[in-house]
């Protein structure tokens, strides 16, 4: 090919190095970062999981087999087998750092501008489409970060709570978006945060937004989502410059 | 707050970069001037650039791509741009654009702000933080001087900075300040913040009665430190 403008060169950049197997290995392992498949949990037979992800019978064996020397998941025989959930793809404290210390301000900026986006657009929908009943079920869900008594707990029950928003807004496209943020950002974010001290204004910050949600008043559930956003990402930003440049006793 | 060896050092690293760009410039000015170039000019005529923006990439680890573009009329109908990407290793690679107004990925740069105030103002300019879709899909700065033949300004010499390497090249220095400070644009957009206050691409807004501001000497870009007491929440 020869010559391609600007604008057409960017239609034909690579395309991200993802093979479909790894796009198995990540969908299932941020599912267990977020908390939505848990410890103990029996996986989908393979056949199922072939016809699901519409990929071929080796494909859903390369990353269940990837996933397996992980020790993230274990395949037991007999009549009570199956595949099970057996670890948590937990990165420790070094490696969350080494993540964040990776991100510059810009992209971090941009993160959370796109949490924010994607928050308030779930919201905005939410207030048209959701039923009372609805709101009953985020208003549990607002209050489980409050309660969350681990560093993972307190990723669980955020999210939780960030991607029911989106159910509400009965959108498939903002569901998956929201996880895919999640799955770069909750575990910085509660890496950062310390869960005794800080899950209480996490679920007051939750549980306003349902109380906007419920009076039918877009702009407060907007504005609330957009401060929650800024404060999260606030204190990762300033966790990432103390730890870059420490300055002695005057931070 | 601010001492003046960290605004002296902030000074002296875009002066450094405009100084370099002059050079790059003059330098292409110069083989112009010595093949008797007159317009139309071809784009065989622009040669030395190449060599000149590796050696300012060389020096400048900070740039991603560096060159001239020059005013349609000059060289062609469409103009030029002679400008060198960063690739990988110690390599470069030609931006390939498209100068043809008659088609969609019309590289129109004569409406760019970093051309078109430069060519306008015949002063140095600092464009952005923005995001060039059309040239780099990245989140750059994009730094430029006039391009003169016969003391007629026909194009800019310049070169693209992205934000993240910005970061990397001036946080030390502002996080020696004891406040909230960030670096703005003459557009009051910040560059760099040395806390969660100040984002980069952010308006930095009405300042309370509390905030400093100091311009920085660089050119009259418009640059300015600005602090406010440090509040956290």
């Amino acid at each position: 090919m020869g010559q391609l403008s600007g604008v057409q060169s960017q239609v034909f950049r690579p395309l991200p190095d993802v093979l479909r197997a790894d796009a198995i290995v990540d969908r299932l392992t941020t599912a267990i970062i977020l908390g939505l498949l848990r410890h103990g949990e029996k996986l989908p037979a393979e056949n199922k999981l072939t016809a699901m992800f519409g990929v071929a019978t080796a494909t859903v064996r390369d990353a269940l087999q990837t996933l397996r020397d992980q020790g993230i998941i274990e395949t037991r025989r007999g009549r009570s087998g199956g595949t099970f959930i057996v670890g948590t793809p937990v990165p420790n404290a070094d490696q969350l750092l080494t993540r964040l210390v990776n991100l510059s301000m810009a992209e971090l900026r941009d993160m959370s501008d796109e949490q924010a986006s994607n928050g308030m657009a779930a919201v905005r929908l939410a207030v048209e489409r959701a039923s009372d009943h609805d709101f009953d079920r985020l208003e549990a869900i607002a209050g489980l970060v409050g309660a969350a008594d681990s560093t993972e707990a307190c990723v669980w029950a955020d999210s939780r709570f960030h991607i029911e928003l989106a159910v509400l807004a009965q959108s498939e496209r903002l569901v998956q978006t929201e996880m895919r943020l999640l799955s770069e950002s909750a575990e910085i974010l509660w890496s950062v945060l310390d869960p005794t001290a800080d899950r209480a204004w996490a679920a007051a910050d939750h549980r306003a937004i349902v109380a906007a949600l419920r009076k039918g008043d877009v702009t407060a559930a907007q504005s609330g989502v957009r401060e929650h956003i800024t404060r999260n990402t606030y204190r990762i930003v300033e966790h990432r410059l103390n730890s870059m440049y420490p300055t002695g006793g005057a931070r | 707050m601010i001492t003046t060896e960290i605004v002296e050092g902030l000074t002296a690293w875009f002066t450094d970069v405009y100084s370099d760009l002059d050079e790059l410039a003059r330098g292409v000015e110069r083989t112009l001037q010595g093949a008797g170039g007159r317009p139309p000019l071809a784009t065989q005529d622009f040669l030395a650039v190449k060599p000149a923006a590796e050696a300012f990439l060389g020096k400048h680890r900070v740039c991603e791509g560096a060159g001239v573009v020059i005013q349609p009329g000059i060289v062609g109908v469409e103009g030029a741009v002679e400008w060198w990407v960063r690739a990988t290793g110690n390599t470069t690679s030609r931006l390939l654009v498209t100068l043809n107004p008659q088609t969609a990925g019309f590289y129109d740069f004569e409406s760019l702000e970093w051309f078109r105030n430069v060519v306008d103002t015949g002063r140095p300019t600092l464009t952005g933080p923005y995001v060039d879709y059309l040239g780099m899909d990245k989140y750059i700065i994009t730094v430029t001087v006039p391009f003169r033949l016969d003391g007629n300004i026909i194009g800019a010499a310049g070169c693209d900075i992205e934000i993240r390497s910005l970061e990397s090249a001036l946080m030390a220095l502002l996080r020696r300040i004891d406040a909230d400070a960030a670096l703005v644009t003459n557009t009051g957009r910040i560059l760099l913040g040395n806390s969660g206050k100040f984002l980069v691409g952010n308006r930095v807004g009405e300042l309370p009665a509390t905030a400093h501001a100091i311009d920085l000497p660089v050119h009259e870009l418009g640059l300015r430190l600005v602090t406010v007491p440090r509040e956290t929440f």
